[in-house]
């Protein structure tokens, strides 16, 4: 049986003190009660890194809503536990923020597994969950979701902006190889991906790879005897990194390479030189133009001192999200339900905007290239020219 | 032809790493009778120590190597002494259990100490070499290299020193090996030591051609028992056949059928050998 652990309560006691604290706003009666939100987020275990600047932004956003006096005078008071980056703990934690702390929604912790997890719980409470960071199109693709919302990019599209780059640049080149991982979120990927490159003439290949391989020799080789041109990567960071190396080593120079989560600081350590022409794609990067993007630039600089990643842009607009939804239906969960499943709502990630399902469909990845040890933004509406083809390994 | 050999070079760069990893636990095996569960996190150990050897001094990660190994052999060594000889002569499941706790602890630490974020370095042998068409990364190429000079290393010591001799006595009658002068406990200690060693330098060779996490060393192992299994437990010769042969069988599969069915057919393999030679292809048969 899972138990809450002493950690957890620590954690808990720790960012609702802040909250409280922030809280104390002297234009707010005291005898206003607090409006419980409830969060499970990895403090440790796997995802402890990632999720840090998930709770770094959380506390930000409460700062702000609380420091202009709360929600109609009423403070926020977010209760964080830490789900150990465990799916189990995040369902057994989902359950305890809504039976015994009374929260009136939950925001959605970091990664796709533990957020299908509290899902569960959410659904089964009819309480709302805002997936803040679970790209994973499956977990409403396979089965009826009316309480839980996406509000991070879905996975379907992590090969679209390559894809819309592919078609303006890549003139001969016409063979794609998809490399994909035999999980649920990778093949919806490549899914979409096959059928949207055939619809702009490339011919696809797909390969894939069991979970957690670190041996891409052979689909190297493969692709090396397909002739393939274009190669997009739609796996996680580990074995993105293994197979472009084993590229690299094999001497195997596509016209273009993708791999999706390319856009992370981490690729240049680990590629060095090899990373340059490298595309990416990114569900937030700082040097997005727009209003509501550079003030939130600016505001988390002057908190913590460094430029937020996505983790806190994502858990930012989740904030920002539950806020108007609150602004507008009050704290009755059926209402904020509603209103997620029926509004557009401005955030720092874009346009909320969800679809019969609950998958986000207000905003999509944006390519990325890097260019000159620069992780940049390229293709859609930006001015930004593009390395094409990729410059040989070195 | 070409395509046979680039096929037959993946799958020797793979199969090396596999082998000394599965040496240690074959080792350890052989002499001791201990299934060590923990195997995996000297791998990884041996990943973090090159990491931030190269990350904080900008070093080459080639001198993570005989680092690693002698960090392993003295993390081997305390282990050894301090855990795994106090569980001589208790029920196997203890020992099982006390190995597997120390894999938990151990994995706990490094995530801890490093969080889940994956580390990795670009420092390090560049380039390719190629040769009658095969092309191969220095990379690789060292990974092969390394692996076979300690391969080599190790079967040297078990054929030729004394220690060796001594050890393979232990392994083939514990008892026997005691009454005849053999020092029991600083022989086991040796094996340990030189198998974690074994395990922290394959580590560190991960290092240089994949990525550093807390589970780096746990999945490489998993495919290690395997290999123990199918060499026949203990045979440090079969444990090294049985290592090459996998990393052949999944070159070829993966490149011909496809990277989920080279997983089956290595496993098909294993329980073919096994319905053929129960003790594995170097094993000895019980009774």
């Amino acid at each position: 049986m899972q138990t809450i652990t002493r950690r957890g309560v620590l954690a808990s006691s720790v960012t609702a003190l802040a909250a409280g604290l922030v809280g104390a706003s002297p234009t707010r009666s005291r005898a206003a009660e607090p409006i419980k939100l409830g969060a499970a987020l990895s403090l440790t275990g796997r995802f402890a890194d990632a999720a840090k600047y998930c709770q770094e932004a959380y506390l930000l956003w409460v700062e702000q809503v609380n420091g202009k006096g709360g929600i109609d005078g009423r403070p926020i008071q977010m209760i964080v536990y830490d789900d150990e980056s465990n799916p189990d703990t995040g369902r057994v934690l989902a359950e305890r923020l809504i039976d015994r702390d009374g929260a009136i929604a939950i925001l959605g912790p970091y990664s796709s597994p533990i957020t299908d997890a509290m899902a569960t719980a959410a659904e089964r409470a009819q309480v709302p969950l805002i997936g803040m960071i679970a790209s994973d199109a499956s977990i409403w693709n396979r089965r009826k979701l009316r309480w839980s919302f996406q509000a991070f990019p879905s996975s379907e599209y992590d090969h679209e902006g390559f894809l819309d780059i592919c078609r303006q640049k890549a003139g001969a080149a016409r063979k794609l190889a998809i490399v994909y991982e035999e999980t649920p979120f990778s093949i919806s990927a490549k899914d979409w991906a096959a059928q949207k490159a055939k619809e702009i003439g490339l011919s696809v290949d797909a390969y894939g790879y069991n979970p957690g391989a670190q041996d891409f020799r052979s689909i190297v080789e493969r692709m090396v005897a397909a002739g393939s041109e274009l190669v997009s990567m739609g796996g996680y960071y580990q074995p993105s990194i293994a197979l472009t190396r084993q590229m690299a080593e094999r001497g195997f120079n596509p016209v273009a390479y993708h791999f999706i989560l390319s856009a992370d600081g981490v690729t240049k350590d680990a590629l060095g030189a090899n990373a340059e022409g490298v595309f990416g794609r990114s569900a937030w990067e700082p040097t997005i133009e727009s209003p509501a993007n550079g003030a939130f630039v600016a505001l988390y600089k002057a908190r913590y001192n460094r430029v937020p990643s996505y983790h806190s842009a994502a858990s930012y607009a989740a904030g920002q999200v539950i806020e108007a939804a609150i602004n507008s239906k009050g704290t009755d969960r059926a209402a904020i339900r509603d209103f997620l499943a029926a509004s557009s709502i401005e955030s720092v990630l874009g346009t909320f905007k969800v679809n019969a399902k609950g998958q986000q469909e207000g905003y999509r990845y944006v390519a990325t290239q890097w260019q000159s040890g620069i992780c940049q933004v390229v293709g859609g509406g930006v001015q930004r020219p593009i390395i094409w083809p990729k410059p040989k390994w070195t | 032809m070409t395509l046979a050999l680039q096929l037959i070079a993946n799958g020797l760069v793979v199969g090396g790493l596999l082998c000394l990893v599965a040496l240690g636990l074959a080792l350890i095996f052989g002499v001791m009778r201990v299934v060590n569960f923990a195997h995996g996190e000297f791998v990884t150990l041996g990943a973090f120590a090159t990491y931030l050897l190269v990350a904080n001094l900008h070093v080459s990660p080639l001198l993570g190597i005989p680092l690693a190994f002698a960090l392993g052999a003295v993390a081997g060594a305390v282990v050894q002494r301090a855990i795994i000889a106090r569980t001589t002569g208790r029920p196997e499941l203890d020992v099982l259990m006390t190995t597997y706790a120390l894999s938990i602890v151990a994995l706990g630490a490094f995530s801890q100490a490093f969080g889940g974020d994956f580390r990795s370095y670009a420092e390090g042998p560049t380039g390719t070499l190629t040769l009658s068409g095969v092309t191969i990364g220095w990379r690789s190429l060292t990974v092969l290299l390394v692996c076979l000079a300690l391969g080599g290393a190790t079967v040297l010591i078990m054929r030729r020193a004394r220690i060796g001799i001594a050890l393979r006595a232990l392994a083939q009658n514990r008892d026997a090996a005691a009454s005849c002068g053999i020092d029991v406990q600083r022989s086991e200690l040796f094996a340990f030591s030189l198998s974690v060693g074994l395990a922290a330098a394959a580590g560190s060779l991960v290092s240089l051609i994949g990525t550093v996490t807390p589970y780096v060393g746990h999945e490489w192992v998993l495919d290690a028992f395997v290999v123990v299994v199918l060499g026949g437990m203990g045979s440090i010769t079969g444990a090294m056949i049985a290592a090459i042969l996998l990393g052949l069988v999944h070159s070829v599969a993966s490149f011909v059928l496809d990277d989920s069915w080279a997983k089956i057919v290595a496993y098909l393999l294993l329980y073919a050998v096994l319905l053929v030679r129960p003790q594995g292809l170097l094993g000895r048969a019980d009774g």
